[in-house]
């Protein structure tokens, strides 16, 4: 091959896979533009290149991420923040003071009362590595890898509806329109593996009021369209029209391919078009995929310990543990990104019978892949993130009595849990007031998260920019830093 | 060694140096003092590592010092002037970005900006030398048109485009490409132009045109004359519905079907009739305020309306309103001024010269929209969002006229009452009234009072008036003094009054009312501690809500939130509820009645304002007359099973209801009953797929215990029980259609349960109900007549009347049914009338204020903005409306230095890939310097000039020497010129997806031509749409087209933003949430599978295969069909060197269609050994070659051998998947 065509090949390769696990295995990637145009690309194009084009911004503690996305928003009154002050205060109305004119939801602006709803649930303390954390009587898996997790009790949001809450926990945006996190992710690192794209999306229906989901929330924005998520579906072709027509076996398809390939050469002859060179060997990772990602599925040789683990529900295609199951194979397969999503904890009403539903779908399997990462040694170098979009308010909304309530959105303080990747393991970060209504000891917002999971990847939050429309774009807008007490160590 | 990279980085470092070098001497003639400029090369540098701190943000400076303008720099500072023109040694600026002091150096280590390399502060000491000149940014100063310049190859320039190109070329000691070979030429125009290919035909007409101007007269026939002219439209149209973010859904939430497609069309009709390009902006930004503004030019402000919206409940409709006129004010500064405006919503721009004051007098323009900000769920999917159009075609304008005076003509007929009705219609409900010895009285009001402190007034006619507290919830407890035994129905009379909301019924801020519970106690008058409750059990309202679970039946249980709703909000006038006890009632001396009326709907305030209670004795003859009172239809499912006997025969739990208790869930799904007042009696309601049990109940209030005929439809099979005990059933599958079945089902007297399960076995399921009338029962607007006259206001009586008629006069059922059926065809043309959304502004305009952050709850009230643009870059003329109108006249006027340009800078991009401004969407301080910046402006100022004629421009860009060049890459630019920028051959490009799709449908022959229109579902993997969408969204099921629908230009195809069409998507199409200028031009495995795997490209194949075979001739034996293709296979047969030549040609034909060139020898071969392996694999196995040809529905010619076809079909596939076929050389 031409040696200009070589190099152009090459990063055609990379717009799609990333960078090449050459440059990962020796600890560094290859940041941003250069991933995605090459630095002569973007020179040309008068973008700025990052100085550190050659590696990441500083030693990563991670690689790889693993998000959990509770769509509809749990309500961390009844799972992980546990008010026993409320246990008395049944039916009472949130003071004022508490509430502090606080912007509400069309939902429940027109309520005259605002009564407390404490959690019918029973907390239990769960051993960490610090004082110990109360979790909920509806988690007990998750309560027995407690060492292993961070929990935020403060986190805070800025959106009070599902879309906009959920755009801006994807996007750092509330507004469709920019990159998500694993695109970001995806144009920042590249993959390391050379058979599947970079950054996974894997969806489970859940039991509850579902919220909707958008092609935006895995997009890439205005990045180019390479680093959007991949669905993997868990019916019809996993990834779309990966399976050849009926009546076409491999064979065929081969031969076919080669067909294809000799004309194609005939057109790069004649064209002298790095692209055609390219697109010849997109078509033969395209062949390689329709091998890999079946066998990426096929969990024959999964050992009967992992169906322990995560439980029976794990060979059935789509439901949360298997989507759990097939995060970690991807992971272990160098995909940079894996996002699950469950729908359904948007419990406006009847709260504690939904919740108990969709904590059963969740629980045992969030759980076991924690335990699976960690027994593989991949939890150290794997962030693994557990998030809704917000929390939801401590007063019910609609009927209440002592074992039936429901509750609303809640921006201003609701918890997320981290594992693995540098993460402090077993401990509990910021705290809430004895309403469950306010954050008042260390407040972390999205664009923290953000900046504090980048940090871990090798990444300075402010250093990450695309420019879009005469702008340098990044995930964290002009805001965001990293949250050190959230770490180990800060790399 | 040094990585590619970075070996090629130096390289494009040398060559920027060059092409300043050009520029900055002008004319074409070279210099050999490069000078740097201010714009190009001094200012990025400052940009990026200056400005930060000593920028045009006086939030941020540090200092005080700014570098942006010239009197900043150059002012006298303790130290020194930061810059001092002429005089690099005296300039601060330099010293500090030399110093080699850590502490000193500028920009600071801790800034994380980079220090300068050698070649900017080399520019900077030039620049300063040189004097320092702050020229204006180029792009806002207004285009005057440029001297053509000076070549030495004249003859190679067809026209000015070429002149500039060329000095350009020659400045650089380089040559232009030779031209390319016609048959490329061909290909490269027809997809330029109208994004399909050219047919093999219609490349040898051009080959052989020998005529000199043979290409311009190609160029002509494709813009001007069909059907290429349509085609060239829906070409041209692809790119702006990006820029416009058109598609078919909201984008948030539900992502709700909107209906929007008539401004597709208007796009479509504007660049097919070829219309100037300032009334193409006029009619998009204002055509509803244009003096004579028409139903086409108010369609075109759809352009500003194709922005996401939201219909989430919790939503707050101010916040929306905000983000849909940031949108577009963004969406316009981007499309047609090439500018972010976007930016400057929170904050002065951080590098144009837009404030944030500025951003919202532009965004002022677009704020005062009739729009309501959120909008409701409701399940019409073709829905079109207030403010909107509907758009009759003239066909369904004369019928609606016609079906006008139809119903004119019907209604006068069933007026005219027979004589004697009147009459016979007294005497009918006289002797009802005997019969049952009806009489009614009006009981005297003891006592009135409300349980959360409203005043219950009584007034002299026996009503009360509720006045005073108005809570949220209440109920009213009246003592009533009634004379009469044996009474048996009560009657509730709400009023209006003038002391209520416009004088409706109920206490709500809009009139209406809903009443949750009605119950009656009775005791002897001497007695009154011995109260004994009156049971209710059955109903009956003059008038019920529609559109929720609103009906009167539910007042019977008190207790609950269900009630009884009046819509006092949208009708006038009093209405009546009856209520029949179980059992007589009323003591002789006369008894005591207490009469609770509860309001607990979750709606505050519905609360009846005015109200009298009257009774009336009735016999037990009476409740034969009445009609059967039926609740709301409620579901609970779908329930699986495994098979579809299970699904008929297992019993998941509700057949056995006897109750609808919602509370209970029934198996390990949790599944429970809800109300759906969206199922409807005398309806085709469709219910879940799949092999699924759903059932449908709801309670009967029957006054006597009966037999009621009913008729049934359903898919597939039902089941039907009253009370737990099965009535009826069929176990079929079928589809569901109207009067199926029909049964008699007993119902006991009372309240009783109805239920019924639809046990559909695969596709939609659904049901049909209706329960008919029996014989001597009233229809229950005659029900009416039972009431005391007194009590039957005229409406009320008008009703009676008509019903009476329709009940007993011939003519007047004929009319009745007449009127029906116009009423139903008048609402299905209206329905079907296409609609869309469209501008239109408030009577008066909001005020407009600055918004801190750009936060909607925080207007800056005193920042008050009026309308105006960025001052950087003009005013609106003296004598413009301070409007959109206003806005477009400015933005057309010579002196706007940017619409001309961004405007044929996007032709110049649709026809070379690249703009002239490669930034097309950022023509601002942060965008790209212009490749050619005179040819820039020649043609900007020729675009005005010529009156705007978008379409001359591209004619001249395409009739040119340079887009005639080859695209073949040259060795000796690969280095210099790696993006082509200087146009020395041309720009070899991948199709958009569109085209590729669409190619292959035209190359295929399937492709149905057909402009305009409503958007079109072609093949898409099952489930894409089901697994995002909320289980409310309208746009849940994706429900494929038929026939032509399949194979429409893409263009057409149905676009849902939160799941696009997934082929499309992978080649790079956006989601259409935003406005996007440029697409990005990606190549990965992903478009592999799809070209191989996706079912309309397999169906092309196939399709390609069977016109290729058909085409080359029925001729020869070897092409005849075979009967029994696997035992005699015609090639088994035909001689070798027969059936090799004809292979080949058809190999010929087949490549030279999808590629327009004519394969060599090689290519041929190696096609014509895998047809052969082909061949023989699917003659080893024709049951392989059936399931090949089964993807797809075209219809395949019977004439063809499957394992022949099947051959081909493969090999064809492999033609479509090229990167010849998917790239315009």
């Amino acid at each position: 091959m031409h040696p200009h065509d070589e190099h152009a090949l090459d990063l055609t390769r990379r717009r799609f896979f990333g960078v090449g696990a050459r440059s990962l295995s020796a600890g560094l990637g290859l940041l941003g533009l250069g991933a995605a145009l090459g630095r002569d690309r973007a020179l040309g194009m008068g973008l700025p290149i990052p100085e550190t084009a050659s590696g990441l911004h500083h030693a990563p503690k991670a690689k790889r991420v693993v998000y959990l996305h509770m769509e509809g928003a749990p309500s961390q009154l009844d799972l992980y923040d546990w008010k026993p002050a409320l246990r008395d205060r049944f039916d009472q109305e949130i003071p004022d003071s508490i509430r502090g004119g606080q912007r509400l939801t069309g939902m429940t602006s027109g309520q005259a009362r605002f009564p407390c709803a404490p959690s019918m649930f029973r907390f239990d303390r769960a051993e960490n590595r610090a004082d110990g954390v109360w979790l909920s009587e509806l988690i007990p898996h998750t309560a027995a890898v407690a060492k292993e997790l961070c929990f935020v009790h403060s986190m805070r949001t800025e959106a009070i509806n599902h879309e906009p809450a959920i755009t801006f926990f994807q996007t750092g945006n509330q507004q469709p329109g920019r990159p998500s996190f694993g695109a970001w992710s995806s144009y920042g690192l590249g993959s390391e593996n050379q058979d599947l794209p970079a950054f996974v999306v894997l969806i489970t229906q859940g039991f509850g009021n579902m919220q909707a989901l958008s092609a935006r929330f895995w997009g890439a924005g205005f990045l180019s369209s390479e680093h959007q998520g991949c669905r993997l579906r868990s019916s019809g072709d996993p990834v779309l029209f990966l399976a050849d027509p009926p009546g076409v076996s491999r064979a065929d398809r081969r031969k076919l391919l080669d067909l294809q390939s000799e004309w194609n050469a005939r057109e790069s002859e004649r064209a002298l078009d790095p692209e055609v060179r390219a697109r010849i060997a997109q078509a033969e990772l395209a062949y390689r995929m329709q091998a890999s990602v079946p066998g990426l599925l096929d969990l024959s040789g999964e050992p009967a310990s992992t169906f322990e683990l995560y439980g029976e529900e794990a060979r059935k295609p789509g439901t949360f543990a298997a989507n759990c199951l097939l995060a970690r194979r991807l992971l272990e397969r160098g995909v940079r990104f894996v996002q699950l999503y469950l729908r359904g904890w948007d419990q406006h009403t009847n709260l504690p019978a939904e919740l108990r539903l969709q904590c059963a779908a969740a629980d045992r399997a969030q759980a076991a892949l924690v335990t699976d990462l960690k027994q593989r040694g991949l939890l150290d170098d794997t962030i693994v993130l557990c998030a809704g979009e917000f929390g939801r308010t401590v007063y019910s909304q609609g009927d209440l009595t002592p074992t039936n309530y429901g509750r609303d959105h809640h921006p201003r303080c609701f918890t997320v849990w981290l594992a693995g990747g540098g993460f402090a393991p077993g401990i509990t970060y910021g705290k809430t007031d004895d309403w469950g209504y306010n954050v008042v000891e260390n407040p972390v917002d999205v664009h923290e998260l953000h900046a504090t999971l980048l940090w871990q990847l090798g990444i300075d939050h402010e250093r990450l920019t695309y420019r879009h429309q005469g702008r340098d774009f990044r995930l964290t807008d002009v805001f965001g830093r990293v949250v050190d007490g959230l770490l180990t160590k800060r790399a | 060694m040094i990585p590619p990279t970075r070996a090629r980085a130096v390289i494009i470092l040398v060559l920027s140096a060059g092409m300043s070098l050009v520029c900055a001497a002008g004319g074409g003639v070279k210099s050999s003092a490069p000078t740097p400029t201010y714009g190009r090369d001094v200012r990025p540098i400052l940009s990026d590592r200056c400005f930060a701190c000593h920028g045009p943000d006086a939030g941020t400076r540090r200092s005080k010092l700014r570098l942006d303008t010239f009197e900043g720099a150059t002012a006298e500072r303790p130290s020194g002037a930061a810059i001092v023109p002429g005089d690099p040694a005296a300039s601060l600026v330099l010293e500090r970005i030399h110093s080699v002091d850590e502490d000193e150096r500028m920009p600071p280590v801790d800034s994380g900006k980079r220090a300068l390399s050698e070649e900017e502060r080399d520019v900077l000491r030039r620049w300063i030398e040189a004097g320092a000149h702050y020229e204006p940014h180029w792009a806002f100063v207004a285009p005057v048109r440029p001297e053509g310049p000076l070549v030495r190859d004249a003859d190679w320039c067809r026209n000015e485009v070429d002149r500039f190109v060329l000095a350009r070329l020659e400045s650089e000691g380089l040559a232009p490409s030779p031209p390319a070979e016609r048959e490329i030429l061909a290909r490269r125009v027809f997809l330029d132009l109208t994004g399909l290919p050219p047919t093999p035909e219609e490349i040898d007409a051009f080959v052989a045109d020998a005529r000199e101007d043979a290409f311009e007269r190609l160029v002509d026939r494709l813009l001007t004359e069909e059907p290429y002219r349509s085609r060239h439209a829906e070409r041209m149209a692809q790119p702006w519905l990006d820029a416009a973010r058109y598609a078919d859904t909201n984008g948030i939430h539900t992502d709700a079907g909107r209906q929007m497609w008539a401004w597709r069309d208007w796009i479509l009709a504007a660049f097919r009739e070829g219309m100037p390009f300032d009334r193409f902006l006029t009619e998009q930004i204002a055509g509803d305020l244009l003096p004579d503004a028409t139903d086409a030019s108010r369609t075109a402000t759809g352009f500003l309306r194709n922005h996401v919206m939201t219909d989430e409940g919790g939503a707050i409709a101010e916040e929306y309103l905000v983000e849909y006129a940031v949108d577009r004010a963004a969406t316009t500064g981007s499309v047609f001024l090439g500018l972010t405006l976007g930016c400057a919503r929170c904050h002065d721009h951080k590098f144009d010269p837009v404030s944030q004051a500025d951003f919202y007098s532009m965004y002022s323009f677009f704020d005062s929209v009739e729009e309501p900000g959120l909008y409701s769920q409701l399940p019409d999917p073709e829905r079109a969002f207030e403010p909107f159009l509907v758009l009759p075609r003239p066909e369904e304008r004369r019928e609606r006229a016609a079906l006008a005076a139809d119903l004119n003509r019907a209604r006068a007929e069933l007026s005219l009452s027979t004589p004697g009705d009147d009459e016979a219609r007294t005497r009918f409900f006289e002797r009802i009234a005997a019969e049952a010895s009806l009489s009614w009285e009006t009981p005297e009001v003891l006592s009135a009072a409300a349980e959360h402190g409203a005043t219950l007034t009584v007034l002299d006619d026996g009503s009360i008036l509720a006045s005073g507290a108005n809570p949220e919830r209440d109920t009213y407890e009246i003592t009533l003094r009634a004379r009469g035994e044996g009474l048996r129905l009560v009657l509730l009379e709400l009023l209006p009054d003038s002391s209520l909301a416009d004088g409706r019924v109920g206490r709500a801020e809009n009139g209406n009312a809903v009443l949750t519970g009605i119950s009656i106690d009775a005791a002897r008058i001497d007695e009154p501690a011995r109260r004994e409750r009156v049971e209710l059990g059955w109903a009956w309202a003059d008038h019920e809500q529609q559109n929720g679970d609103f009906r009167v039946v539910n007042a019977l249980a008190p207790g609950d939130a269900d009630g009884w709703a009046v819509q006092g909000h949208e009708r006038e006038g009093p209405r009546a509820a009856l209520f029949l006890a179980d059992r007589p009632f009323g003591y002789s001396g006369g008894s005591e009645l207490r009469v609770r009326l509860e309001h607990a709907s979750g709606y505050p305030r519905h609360v009846i304002g005015r109200f009298r209670v009257r009774v009336a004795r009735a016999s037990e003859s009476l409740l034969e007359r009445l009609p059967t009172a039926l609740g709301t239809w409620h579901v609970v499912g779908p329930f699986h099973a495994d098979s579809r006997a299970d699904v008929f025969g297992f019993a998941f739990g509700p057949e056995s209801a006897t109750e609808l208790d919602r509370v209970l869930e029934y198996s390990s799904e949790k599944l429970r009953w809800r109300s759906d007042f969206g199922l409807r009696d005398g309806a085709l309601n469709a219910l879940p797929s799949g092999v699924v049990a759903t059932y449908v109940g709801r309670r009967v209030y029957a006054p006597s215990a009966r037999e009621v005929p009913v008729s049934l439809g359903s898919d597939d099979g039902f089941r039907l029980y009253v009370a737990g005990s099965e009535v009826a059933s069929r176990e079929v599958d079928r589809g569901l259609a109207a009067n199926q079945d029909r049964a008699v089902v007993p119902f006991p007297r009372g309240s009783s349960m109805l239920v019924l399960k639809d046990v559909n076995t695969g596709g939609v399921g659904g049901f049909y109900f209706r329960a008919d009338a029996r014989a001597d029962e009233l229809a229950s607007d005659l029900v009416a007549g039972l009431l005391p006259s007194d009590a039957r206001w005229t409406a009320l009586d008008a009703r009676l009347s008509l019903a009476w008629q329709l009940e007993r006069s011939p003519t007047a059922r004929d009319a009745r049914d007449r009127i029906a059926a116009i009423e139903a065809r008048a609402t299905a043309l209206e329905d079907g009338m296409s609609r869309t959304m469209v501008m239109k502004e408030l009577a008066e305009p909001r005020s407009t204020y600055v918004l801190e952050r750009g936060e909607y709850d925080k207007p800056d009230k005193a920042r008050p903005v009026a309308r105006s643009v960025p001052a950087a870059l003009g005013r609106l003329p003296e004598d413009a409306p301070k409007n959109r109108l206003g806005l477009a006249r400015w933005m057309l006027a010579p002196e706007n230095p940017l619409v001309a340009r961004v405007a044929v800078n996007r032709l110049f991009e649709l026809v070379y890939g690249a703009g002239l401004v490669r930034s097309s969407e950022d023509f601002g301080l942060q965008g790209e310097w212009p490749t050619h910046p005179e040819l820039l402006d020649w043609l900007a100022v020729t675009l005005r000039e010529s009156g705007w004629d978008s379409r001359g421009i591209l004619r001249l860009l395409v009739t040119s020497s340079t887009y005639r060049q080859s695209s073949a890459r040259r060795v000796d630019l690969a280095e210099r010129d790696p993006e082509n920028r200087l146009l020395a051959s041309f720009p070899r490009a991948r199709l958009s997806a569109e085209a590729i799709r669409d190619s292959a449908l035209h190359v295929a022959g399937l492709l149905v031509e057909e402009f305009g229109g409503r958007s079109v579902k072609p093949y898409q993997p099952e489930g894409l749409w089901q697994e995002v969408a909320m289980p409310a969204s309208n746009t849940r099921a994706y429900v494929r087209g038929m026939g032509g629908d399949l194979w429409r230009r893409s263009i057409y195809t149905y676009w849902k933003r939160a799941a696009p069409p997934p082929t499309l998507a992978t080649f790079d199409a956006p989601t259409r949430e935003s406005c996007t200028i440029r697409r990005a031009s990606t190549n990965t495995p992903l478009q592999a599978l799809a070209l191989w795997n996706d079912p309309q490209f397999v169906e092309a194949a196939r399709a390609l295969a069977a016109r290729t075979l058909l085409e080359t001739g029925p001729a020869s034996s070897d092409a005849a069909p075979s009967a029994e293709p696997s035992t005699a296979s015609a090639a088994a047969t035909r001689s070798a060197g027969e059936s090799a030549n004809s292979d080949d040609a058809r190999i010929a034909l087949l490549l030279r269609r999808v590629t327009a060139r004519n394969p060599d020898a090689r290519e041929i071969e190696a096609a014509r050994t895998t047809l052969v392996e082909l061949r023989e694999r699917y003659r080893l196995a024709p049951e392989d070659a059936q399931l090949l040809l089964g993807v797809g529905v075209a219809p395949i010619p019977p004439e063809l051998d499957p394992v022949e076809l099947a051959a081909w079909t493969l090999v064809a596939s492999a033609a479509l998947s090229l990167d010849a076929a998917i790239t315009r050389n």
